[in-house]
């Protein structure tokens, strides 16, 4: 029995990629809410669902009404525990993704989505963490907006373990889709609201220090 | 901390390429212009890419081995059935000097997470969010008619183009090298004339990386 299987992490693996799958990336914080309530009785069903995963949900059953009518108290509950859960899902997959390297997977693919994986899911702790200060309507709508690239970073990259447990390699060219996925990442949250920077897709960097 | 392992220098490697041994005598030579007193800012386009893909595949030689050795907690153990790698023999080393068995594969994650962060945000400063290098729309639409690029990146090649000049102007004398050439070609001295800055006297020169290496050798 390989040492991912025995220590748990395929079927962690595979909640994971079943909540990214159902919840989905959202775009703002609304649809998320929505999108949470829709699967957390489903999800809650599954077996051996990590802790932390597993109050999430537990927290929307019991709060759905409070999270449907976005009552603050309801909405901060459930901004601290999708923080617990995202960060049980980074340091799990950061620690024991490398069991799958004892199944035959490409050393150098898994670290290619290892790290789409691993920033994405810290770009969106650190957006979570941003509302802590987040005063009005429109630091809200920009939660939406720069959580949106990293959800959709850790589905991407989800996904593509998924496809890797399976295919035990990458080719080439699906590689580079990784790697500039997760520069895409890098350069939308520094350019986050100047659309025109956004667009230039220019990665020069001086090399005299 | 960790001189040897993977950073821009390993990078200069990884493009020229280390199976050939002409273009790694080159490499080497390049490390040396660097530390010429010109002071001469080199911008290698595109290299933020080029740098995560050899940063990875750095860490991924030696990957196998981290597992085993926080399993085991020994390095001895991890050696016992890998050979060494040429390329990642010396980050191999620098990890054993540096980290403890016991937590090397958690450390070399943080690493690789804080080395592509840093050359992120060596790229984010040289193209601040508060745009000091404002860019005229129509010079951006002269300059791509003199592109001898037609893809879908004309636009993006024309405006890197235009800020190496305001960059020059602000830092000195450029060279950016192209990795992959699609800047070559282009008449240099028509851009200038285009971007029109006033008493300019500064020096821009584009180069494929190739091309680059051999006019230095």
């Amino acid at each position: 029995m390989s040492a991912a299987v025995e220590s748990g992490f395929h079927s962690r693996m595979s909640a994971y990629g079943d909540f990214a799958e159902k919840v989905g990336p959202q775009d703002s914080q609304g649809g998320l809410i929505d999108a949470l309530c829709e699967v957390a009785r489903a999800a809650n069903q599954h077996e051996d669902l990590p802790g932390p995963l597993e109050d999430l949900f537990e927290y929307v059953l019991n709060h759905r009404l409070g999270l449907k009518r976005r009552e603050p108290n309801a909405v901060e509950g459930l901004v601290e525990r999708l923080y617990d859960a995202f960060e049980f899902i980074k340091k799990d997959i950061d620690e024991n993704i490398w069991d799958l390297l004892d199944e035959d997977v490409d050393p150098v693919s898994l670290e290619y989505v290892h790290s789409l994986i691993s920033r994405s899911i810290q770009g969106y702790l650190n957006c979570l963490k941003s509302l802590e200060s987040a005063d009005g309507t429109e630091d809200k709508d920009k939660f939406g907006k720069d959580s949106f690239k990293y959800l959709n970073g850790f589905y991407h990259g989800l996904e593509r373990l998924m496809y890797l447990n399976e295919r035990k390699s990458f080719e080439e060219s699906e590689k580079k889709a990784i790697n500039d996925a997760e520069t895409d990442i890098e350069m939308k949250n520094q350019f986050a609201g100047q659309e025109d920077l956004y667009d230039l897709k220019i990665n020069a960097s001086l090399i005299k220090e | 901390m960790m001189q040897s392992t993977p950073d821009t220098n390993i990078l200069i490697y990884g493009i020229v390429g280390s199976e050939n041994e002409h273009q790694r005598r080159l490499g080497e030579d390049y490390l040396d212009l660097r530390n010429d007193d010109e002071h001469r800012i080199f911008v290698f386009d595109e290299v933020v890419n080029e740098y995560k893909k050899v940063l990875k595949e750095q860490i991924a030689y030696i990957r196998p081995r981290l597992v085993i050795a926080e399993r085991h907690e020994s390095f001895e153990k991890a050696e016992q059935n890998h050979r060494d790698d040429r390329i990642a023999d010396n980050f191999w080393d620098e990890v054993k000097r540096y980290f403890s068995p016991e937590n090397c594969l958690a450390e070399v994650t943080k690493y690789k997470n804080g080395r592509i962060s840093s050359m992120q945000r060596r790229v984010n400063d040289m193209t601040p969010v508060e745009d000091k290098y404002s860019l005229d729309k129509e010079k951006i639409s002269r300059i791509e008619d003199e592109l001898t690029s037609s893809d879908e990146n004309v636009e993006t090649d024309s405006m890197i183009l235009y800020r190496l000049f305001l960059l020059a102007e602000d830092k000195g004398d450029i060279t950016c090298v192209s990795e992959d050439g699609h800047l070559n070609g282009t008449d240099i001295e028509t851009v200038e004339d285009i971007v029109d800055l006033e008493s300019f006297s500064k020096e821009v020169c584009v180069a494929d990386l190739k091309d680059f290496f051999d006019k230095q050798s």
